[in-house]
C-alpha cells in the first residue's frame, strides 16, 4: 500500500518540483497554509508530514505544538523542510519530537526523497 | 687669610643655609599638593619649619573657615611647662583678636593638640627668645603662630620675615587646592547627576552617599541611606557584593558581564574611588543602558536570518529544478521541462531582485546613499515606469488610469530614487491585483506639498498585518500563495525614501476591494545628500 505525504508547504515552485519527485512513489496532499495544514492533518492521518516553518495563518512550529496535543497527533512522524537557519527555532522543533531538521537548499531533491523513504518505511 | 677663611666659612655656612631652606621650601611644596586640610598642612609646615629655624615651642591657632573650628597645635622640642604653653596660646589668641581676626576665635577655650616632649607641670628655665606672626590666607587673617625657645637671641628681623613668607605661602597654597577641590566636586556632581547612564557612589562601609536620577530610575532605589547590597538583590546572578569588595581591595576596575532587569539590559562597571593620598574610600557603580544596542543587535540576527532565509528558497528552487532537468526522469514531458527552465529563470531574477533589494536596504540603513536631485517632473517619470510595466499589465489585463493635474511643477527630485518609489508601488498593485483590475494613479499640487495616490482594486492587506506594511521582509499572508515572487523590502525602501525626501506615506486599504498609497513630497522638492553610492533601481 502507497504511503499518505502531508506537505504543508507555501512556495508554491518547491511544492511543484517535491511533486515530481515524490508523487511517483506516494500519495501527496498539499497544503499551503498552516490552518489548512492542521486540519488535513488530523482528517488524513498521512504516514509522514514535510513542514514548513514559515507559513501564512499558522506557522509550522506552532502547528506542531497545536498537533501534539492531538491523541493521534501526538506521535505523528513530522519532517520540517525549512530554509530558515535559526538553531533556537531548530531546538524548539526537536523538543517538539521532529524526526530532522532539513535545510531545503543545503539538501537536492534525490537525497531528500531517500530521507523521506526511509522515514516512512 | 684668617679673615679669608672665616668669611669663606661663612659662606659655605649661608650657601649651607639657603641650600635647606632651598630644599625645605621644595618639599613643603611637594607634600602640600596632596594636602587639602588645614590641620595637615599645619603639620606639615612644622616639619619643614624645623629645618629653618630652631625653637623648643611652636604653636599655632588657627581658624578653620571650611569646618568653622578653631584649631591648636603645638609642637614641643625641649623641656617646658604646662603653664608656659597656656600663656603661649593665650598670647597668640589676643594676638589674633587685636590682628582682628575672625570674631570666632575670641573667648574660646582652645585645647591644643601637642606633639613633642610632654609638657611638665614644674617651673622650668623661661623662653628667651620669641616671635609671633600673623598666618595670612588670601589677605585675610585667619591665625597667628608663635615660636619661642629657651636660648638667647635666636630669632632675628630675617627669621620673622622667613618663617611669614614660608607659612603664608603654604596656607596659600592650601586654600587654593581648598576652593579648586570644591569648584571640581562642584562640577563633578553636577556632570554626575546630569549623566545618562545611572552611577551610585558609596564609602568604604558600602553606605550609599549619592545617586544620580539615571540610577534611581533603573534601579528604583532612592539617592541615599542604604547599603549598596541593596543593589546585589536586584541583580542577583552577577555575584555584585563578591564583585565590589575585589575592586575595593585591588583598586582595580571590575566590568561586569551583560545582565538583565525585566525587559531592560546593562552593563554594570565598578570603580574604585581613591582620595587625594590615592587610598581607596569607597566606589562608585556605573550602569549602561544597552537594551538599544542589545534591541538592534537582535534585530539585525533576524534579519540576517530572515534574509538569508529568503535568498535560499529560490536557490533551492533553482538546485532542484536543475536535478530534475539533470535526471533526464522518462516520466517529464517537454512541457514539464520548459516549467522547469522557466521556475529556474524566474528564481535567478527573484534572486536578482533581492540581492539588489539588500544591497539598498544596507544602503539605507547606513545612511550612504545618494540624494542628487535634478529640475525635472514627477509626471515624466511615472509614465516612463508605467511604460516599462507595459507587458505585465497587458499579461493581466488591467487597466491603468493616469491623472496628473495640469499645474505640476518642475523640481529637483533624484529621478532613481523616484523611479524605485513608482516602480515599487505600481509593481505591487500589478501583482496583487487580480486580472483585469484596474489601477490608478493621481498627482496633485496641495500646497505645500504635491499629493501622489496610487490605487488599485486588487486584493489588499489584511487588518492584522497592516503594521507591518513597512518591515523588512515582510509579505502578506493572503498575498504570499498568489504571488511567490516579492522580496518583502520593497515598501521599507519606499518609506525610507519618502522619509529621507521629507515626505510622507500612508495607505487605506480593505481586503479584496481596495488600497490606496498616498506619499507627499515638499514643492521644494529633494535635497541634494552626499553619499557614497545610488540606488540600484533594477526592482
Amino acid at each position: 500500500m502507497r504511503k499518505k505525504i502531508l506537505i504543508i508547504e507555501d512556495e508554491e515552485r518547491l511544492m511543484h518540483a517535491l511533486n515530481i519527485y515524490l508523487a511517483d512513489n506516494f500519495d501527496l496532499l498539499e497544503t499551503s497554509d498552516g490552518i489548512s495544514g492542521y486540519n488535513t492533518a488530523l482528517a488524513m492521518k498521512p504516514d509522514l508530514i514535510l513542514l514548513d516553518i514559515i507559513l501564512p495563518q499558522l506557522s509550522g512550529t506552532e502547528l506542531l505544538r497545536k498537533l501534539r496535543k492531538d491523541e493521534w497527533g501526538k506521535d505523528a512522524k513530522v519532517v520540517i523542510i525549512s530554509n530558515l537557519t535559526s538553531k533556537d527555532i531548530e531546538k524548539e522543533l526537536r523538543d517538539l519530537g521532529i524526526l530532522e531538521y532539513i535545510v531545503k537548499s543545503n539538501i537536492s531533491i534525490v537525497d531528500l526523497t531517500d530521507k523521506i523513504k526511509t522515514f516512512v518505511q | 687669610m684668617d679673615n679669608f677663611i672665616t668669611t669663606l666659612k661663612e659662606n659655605n655656612n649661608n650657601l649651607h643655609e639657603d641650600n635647606n631652606k632651598l630644599s625645605a621650601f621644595k618639599y613643603l611644596s611637594k607634600d602640600l599638593i596632596k594636602i587639602l586640610d588645614f590641620g595637615e598642612t599645619i603639620d606639615t609646615v612644622n616639619k619643614y619649619l624645623w629645618e629653618l629655624v630652631e625653637y623648643s615651642v611652636a604653636s599655632f591657632v588657627i581658624y578653620n573657615s571650611s569646618e568653622y573650628q578653631v584649631e591648636a597645635r603645638t609642637y614641643i622640642k625641649d623641656n617646658v611647662s604646662t603653664s608656659q604653653i597656656d600663656n603661649i596660646l593665650k598670647e597668640l589668641i589676643t594676638y589674633a583678636n587685636n590682628e582682628k581676626i575672625n570674631n570666632s576665635i575670641k573667648n574660646k577655650t582652645i585645647e591644643p593638640i601637642c606633639y613633642g616632649l610632654k609638657p611638665t607641670t614644674e617651673n622650668i628655665t623661661p623662653f628667651k627668645s620669641n616671635i609671633t606672626i600673623p598666618i595670612e590666607v588670601a589677605g585675610k587673617i585667619v591665625g597667628a603662630i608663635n615660636i619661642s625657645s629657651i636660648k638667647p637671641n635666636l630669632y632675628l628681623d630675617n627669621t620673622k620675615e622667613l618663617v611669614e613668607t614660608f607659612l603664608n605661602m603654604a596656607l596659600l597654597a592650601t586654600s587654593k587646592v581648598n576652593t579648586l577641590t570644591q569648584l571640581l566636586n562642584f562640577n563633578t556632581e553636577s556632570l554626575i547627576q546630569n549623566l545618562s547612564n545611572g552611577v551610585v557612589m558609596f564609602d568604604t562601609n558600602k553606605n550609599v552617599t549619592l545617586a544620580n536620577p539615571a540610577f534611581s530610575m533603573f534601579t528604583g532605589l532612592p539617592k541615599e541611606g542604604y547599603v549598596i547590597e541593596e543593589l546585589s538583590k536586584l541583580f542577583k546572578n552577577i555575584n555584585l557584593d563578591e564583585n565590589i569588595e575585589k575592586a575595593l581591595a585591588t583598586a582595580q576596575t571590575i566590568q561586569l558581564p551583560r545582565v538583565n532587569l525585566s525587559r531592560f539590559f546593562y552593563e554594570i562597571s565598578i570603580i574604585p574611588v581613591k582620595d587625594v593620598q590615592n587610598r581607596v574610600a569607597g566606589g562608585s557603580i556605573v550602569i549602561h543602558d544597552i537594551t538599544h544596542i542589545v534591541e538592534v543587535d537582535k534585530a539585525k540576527t533576524e534579519f540576517v536570518s530572515l534574509a538569508s532565509h529568503q535568498l535560499r528558497t529560490p536557490l533551492s528552487a533553482i538546485r532542484w529544478y536543475s536535478e530534475i532537468l539533470l535526471s533526464e526522469k522518462d516520466s517529464i514531458t517537454e512541457n514539464e521541462k520548459k516549467e522547469c527552465l522557466q521556475a529556474i529563470y524566474d528564481s535567478n531574477i527573484r534572486m536578482i531582485e533581492l540581492v539588489n533589494s539588500l544591497l539598498n536596504v544596507s544602503r539605507i540603513e547606513l545612511g550612504t546613499f545618494a540624494v542628487e536631485p535634478v529640475i525635472t517632473n514627477i509626471t515624466t517619470i511615472t509614465s516612463e515606469v508605467i511604460k516599462e510595466l507595459k507587458n505585465k499589465i497587458l499579461t493581466k489585463k488591467q487597466t491603468v488610469e493616469e491623472n496628473y493635474s495640469s499645474d505640476i511643477p518642475d523640481m529637483p527630485l533624484d529621478i532613481n530614487l523616484v523611479r524605485i518609489v513608482m516602480q515599487n508601488l505600481l509593481t505591487n498593485s500589478i501583482k496583487y491585483t487580480p486580472e483585469s483590475g484596474n489601477i490608478k494613479i493621481i498627482i496633485t499640487k496641495e500646497d505645500p506639498n504635491l499629493k501622489i495616490i496610487v490605487e488599485d482594486n486588487g486584493y489588499g492587506i489584511p487588518e492584522s498585518q497592516k503594521r507591518f506594511i513597512f518591515s523588512k521582509l515582510f509579505r502578506a499572508d493572503n498575498i504570499k500563495n498568489k504571488e511567490t515572487d516579492g522580496t518583502g523590502l520593497g515598501m521599507y525602501i519606499v518609506k525610507s525614501i519618502v522619509d529621507t525626501a521629507g515626505g510622507t506615506i500612508s495607505f487605506e486599504s480593505v481586503e479584496n476591494k481596495f488600497t490606496r498609497f498616498t506619499i507627499t513630497l515638499p514643492l521644494s522638492g529633494m535635497k541634494p545628500i552626499a553619499g557614497s553610492k545610488p540606488l540600484d533601481d533594477s526592482v
